[in-house]
């Protein structure tokens, strides 16, 4: 069994500046957790995280930052609420979460990504770090095709600026197609699966083959 | 968008000596129209104009509304703003690709016309990768050995890697602003379109 703290230092290894990769699995297969380790691990005081949801609450993105990093302050994150009319009648807006009107407002995300990074870089956070949850929603909104060519624009620009990106997806509700198509965008792919008696994990994309699978505890 | 031949401008300039400038930096490399303001603009709007000059002071319609008009439209065309004032990130949000400022010199009008034509082609190459990668998960998605061992699994292969490198090139295009954006705003058309 590898254990939480192990397997965040085993992906991070493989995440540098400009690296993206995509974390699939079930949903409660933990993959939102490991996200968020990932991309806390090794952070210093020039760290700034962006996160972009189209799932979780922006006061959960906030908590979940808080938790892994002791010090946490608010200017250290930016999150782009993009879960649109499902946030409600009061969409949340503040010094650190700026929202867009649906998860298709593509353009919409796109500027408030800008916005975010040069608010953090403004900040002297120069390490920055992009979260995405959930390509699935994405995916629900969009035409496979759309998602594909975004994803390939958003990484590239990441990849040309230094910004590590990573992404979860809810593999089981997707067929294999669209799974692949999306993993090809990535680097590297964290994948989980559910098996009898609990999670496995394996790591593709790090030009020798897939892992073996490892069984993994509970990922949070 | 033209298919073949000059790509298209159109020039939307109220002062007609300031529009006959303009003609005469671009006839050479592309085919130019002229627009006396926005309501003559959106007559001469069709599907196979590229690129649009737009003033952004005219009398009667002005800039913005007439981006506003393209956008609504659907109509695929690459619009730059010509303004005095210096411009900010507003004018990414109002939805234009650039913006010249005026007076631009002959190289700055021909640099942006070529700069939004060449973000034209990297959703082009975009196209072309996308119908590659898709193609091949389809066959990954169906995991016979014989068909991952064939030779044109392995075609499709390489022609993936070069695709892919010809992106990877573009890519520090995408640092800047409004190419980025440039190319969201058409994938959100590209959408609104099949939809």
């Amino acid at each position: 069994m590898v254990d939480r703290e192990a397997l965040r230092e085993t992906v991070s290894e493989h995440v540098d500046p400009g690296t993206s990769v995509l974390l699939s699995g079930p949903v409660h297969g933990g993959q939102l957790g490991l996200c968020f380790d990932v991309l806390t691990a090794g952070h210093t005081t020039s760290t700034g995280f962006l996160f972009v949801s189209t799932d979780l609450r922006s006061a959960a993105v906030v908590d979940a930052f808080g938790d892994r990093v002791p010090d946490f302050a608010t200017s250290q994150c930016r999150v782009v609420d993009a879960r649109g009319d499902r946030s409600g009648p009061f969409g949340e807006t503040s010094e650190a979460v700026a929202s867009v009107s649906s998860p298709s407002d593509l353009t919409g995300i796109g500027i408030e990504v800008i916005r975010g990074i040069s608010a953090l870089r403004g900040r002297k956070r120069t390490d920055v770090r992009l979260g995405i949850h959930s390509l699935s929603t994405l995916v629900e909104y969009l035409d496979p095709k759309t998602v594909f060519k975004f994803l390939h624009t958003l990484t590239g620009r990441c990849a040309a600026t230094d910004i590590s990106c990573l992404a979860t997806l809810n593999e089981p509700i997707h067929d294999a197609q669209v799974v692949n198509l999306i993993a090809s965008i990535f680097d590297v792919h964290v994948q989980i699966r559910e098996v009898d008696d609990g999670f496995q994990l394996r790591i593709l994309g790090m030009g020798t083959g897939p892992t073996r699978w490892m069984p993994v505890g509970d990922l949070g | 968008m033209s298919g073949r031949g000059q790509p298209v401008v159109l020039i939307v300039e109220d002062e007609a000596a300031v529009a006959t400038a303009y003609r005469r930096m671009l006839e050479s490399e592309y085919a130019v129209r002229l627009a006396a303001n926005g309501t003559e603009a959106l007559e001469k709007l069709g599907d196979d104009v590229d690129v649009v000059l737009l003033d952004r002071m005219m009398p009667g319609l002005q800039g913005e509304e007439v981006l506003s008009v393209i956008r609504d439209r659907g109509i695929d065309c690459r619009v730059a703003m010509v303004t005095a004032v210096e411009p900010d990130l507003d004018i990414v949000e109002m939805g234009f690709d650039a913006y010249v400022q005026k007076p631009p010199t002959p190289t700055q009008l021909r640099e942006t016309v070529r700069d939004l034509l060449a973000r034209t082609e990297y959703t082009t190459e975009l196209q072309e990768y996308y119908a590659a990668e898709s193609k091949r998960a389809a066959l990954d998605a169906r995991d016979f050995e014989e068909i991952s061992e064939s030779r044109e699994y392995g075609e499709l292969e390489s022609q993936i890697v070069t695709l892919k490198a010809t992106l990877d090139r573009s890519a520090d295009d995408l640092t800047d602003d409004m190419t980025f954006l440039t190319v969201l705003r058409s994938l959100e058309s590209d959408e609104r379109e099949e939809a």
